[in-house]
């Protein structure tokens, strides 16, 4: 038969009584229950927000492979996001084999001219100007963090992280207007920070202009590109694709960035592995804590459960008192601890994001929802270390006699 | 009303078995107030812990009403000390954070379902009748010892027991505190009918009592 409201009133107010009977001890258990919880909070928080912005950085950063002429000189980072600006080329003609090479999904061609000519920014600044297909682009387009509401066209450039100019405004490159259409993210590219990005199209129109200004340079002839950027089909592996390109294009080089992003990527996967790792320990010796505890509470408190046991209070009864006062103080303490996490995070959010930025990851936090959800997660995980911790002392308890535990009573 | 047949009771300790009561054989009829008289270590508080269902016999049997309590699953047995055996123990047993009247009605309240202001309304009953009606919603530390154990038979009796088992029950009162006790439990066996066993070591408060029996060394004395 189940129990009335009232005696259910009765129980829980004897365990909440008996919490607030012993305030050090229960002190002491909320704190070590909310350090707990605050670690397993801020930890779960950190780590999918953490995951979240690498995921995005490293959709962000585009490419798996670039091929470029072979004797071009490379930058492994910048590679992923831009060819080099030099006068090796290859021919757009190219575009189409490339592509359907098995296991590219991809290829993005690009150029890069970089010039002190153009007329743009103070006394002959050098600039970067790259030409990209807005259809086929991988690595520009998924970094734009303002643009115009409308989609690219011809006579619209989009401007480097580093860049000042505002949307919209008129920019004179070579002399002729165009008009900045969007602005990037900080890649910590330089190449990419500084840039001005046009399409293929774009770059046809200033194409005569820029040959007057600049002379006759292989970048500017025709179909000409500084390099392709390659991105994978799924289960496609760099090995494959290199060995097919290589073997198909004579006269190309191959840069591939897949060693770096998965040694991040297993870097990053053994340390949230590691805190998880940590995070069961901590579960486990806070529960093994919560046990001793609650036989030491037990024990002093054995006259009492005998009394009840001896006016008729049954084994499910007896636990119930217990898990009671095990649960109301171990889900206060992982509230304590998950407000703890919160305050703790707000004091060292500057600091995190600042450095990530400096890694050139944008750092994405978890959104109120999520993290309301993994808060209330660790509330009912911290309860469930009280009924852990507190199981098998109070099913001990209510086997034994009464008797046994009135007379067993220091 | 209550018979014991050859009830045995052997501690294991670690210096080896030690046989606290002895074989006894007992029976208590219906509405007898008995006292069970011995000195320390005698037996006296292990038999009635057997009587009660609060400690099981290592050997033989004890009848209630004619229910072998020892016979009876966990929970039965928990039923039948709530609803049939009310305790009145030596020590303070009240719960230091429950009001008095939460304290007199939790017997109630704790068994098979019961009407819960049904259950209030007997417990407040028999505190007025205990002459403790201003004290319902105080808590036993405000008290004196003695309207504490008086609280402690209302306890005893709200749901009516059958049995009614007293260990020591005055053995930390004044002289006329206890005067008033053995008062109380005499009022409620007369006027009751209801069966009451004593353990004391005092003769003086058991010769107020129907009958005496007396333990030695774990078993009845003659």
């Amino acid at each position: 038969m189940s129990d009335g409201p009232r005696i259910r009133f009765l129980l829980g107010s004897l365990a909440l009584q008996n919490l607030g009977r012993r305030k050090a001890r229960t002190l002491l258990l909320l704190a070590a229950v909310a350090v707990c919880s605050g670690a397993i909070f801020t930890g779960a928080v950190l780590m999918h927000s953490i995951e979240t912005s690498m995921a995005v950085g490293f959709t962000r950063l585009g490419a798996d492979m670039l091929v470029i002429p072979a004797g071009t000189l490379t930058n492994i980072t910048a590679a992923l996001l831009t060819a080099e600006p030099t006068d090796l080329t290859l021919d757009a003609s190219e575009l189409p084999r490339l592509e359907r090479l098995k296991g590219v999904r991809r290829a993005a061609p690009q150029l890069i001219f970089r010039t002190d000519a153009s007329g743009y920014g103070r006394g002959g600044e050098l600039i970067d100007l790259i030409a990209f297909d807005p259809d086929r682009d991988i690595t520009v387009q998924p970094w734009l963090e303002q643009h115009l509401g409308r989609p690219l066209r011809e006579g619209d450039v989009i401007v480097g992280g580093r860049r000042d100019e505002p949307l919209g405004t008129e920019l004179l490159l070579f002399g002729r207007p165009l008009t900045v259409y969007g602005k990037l993210g900080k890649t910590a590219v330089g190449t990419h920070e500084r840039g001005l990005f046009i399409s293929f199209a774009t770059l046809d129109e200033l194409r005569d202009v820029m040959r007057q200004v600049c002379g006759m340079k292989a970048p500017l002839e025709p179909n000409k590109l500084s390099g392709v950027l390659l991105e994978l089909a799924p289960g496609a592996t760099t090995q494959q694709v290199r060995f097919a390109a290589l073997a198909n294009f004579p006269g190309i080089k191959i840069v591939s960035g897949e060693s770096m992003l998965t040694s991040i990527r297993q870097g990053l996967a053994a340390l949230l592995n590691g805190v998880l790792g940590l995070m069961v320990i901590m579960f486990v010796s806070t529960a093994l804590m919560v046990s001793v505890l609650f036989s030491a509470i037990i024990t002093e408190r054995r006259r009492e459960l005998g009394l009840l046991k001896a006016i008729g209070a049954r084994r499910g009864q007896i636990i119930g008192v217990l898990l009671t006062e095990a649960v109301l103080a171990t889900a206060f303490g992982g509230l304590m601890g998950c407000v703890l996490g919160v305050l703790l995070m707000r004091v060292y959010e500057h600091s995190l994001v600042y450095y990530l930025d400096r890694m050139g990851i944008p750092f994405v936090w978890l959104n109120t929802a999520t993290t309301g959800l993994i808060a209330l997660a660790c509330i009912v995980l911290a309860s469930l270390i009280g009924v852990a911790g507190a199981l098998y002392p109070a099913w001990q308890a209510s086997r034994r006699e009464p008797y046994d535990l009135i007379r067993s009573e220091g | 009303m209550l018979s014991c047949g050859a009830v045995t009771k052997v501690y294991s300790t670690e210096r080896g078995d030690v046989e606290a009561v002895r074989g006894i054989d007992l029976a208590v009829p219906r509405g007898q107030f008995a006292a069970i008289v011995g000195r320390s270590g005698s037996g006296k508080s292990s038999l009635l812990a057997m009587i009660g269902g609060l400690s099981r016999p290592t050997r033989g049997t004890v009848r209630v009403e004619e229910t072998d309590i020892w016979a009876l699953p966990d929970r039965g047995l928990a039923d039948f000390r709530n609803r049939r055996i009310g305790f009145v123990f030596q020590f303070a047993s009240l719960l230091p954070t429950l009001r008095v009247i939460d304290n007199v009605a939790l017997p109630a309240l704790l068994g098979p379902a019961r009407d819960t202001r049904r259950a209030y309304g007997e417990a407040a009953e028999l505190l007025a009748q205990f002459g403790l009606a201003e004290h319902v919603d105080a808590y036993p530390a405000e008290l004196s010892a003695g309207e504490q154990r008086r609280v402690v038979i209302a306890r005893a009796l709200v749901n009516a027991p059958a049995l009614l088992l007293a260990d020591e029950p005055t053995s930390d009162l004044d002289e006329e505190t206890e005067g008033e006790i053995m008062e109380r439990f005499r009022t409620v066996n007369r006027e009751r009918a209801m069966t009451l066993i004593m353990v004391t070591h005092n003769l003086r408060l058991a010769a107020q009592t129907d009958r005496v029996v007396h333990i030695a060394d774990g078993r009845l004395a003659a």
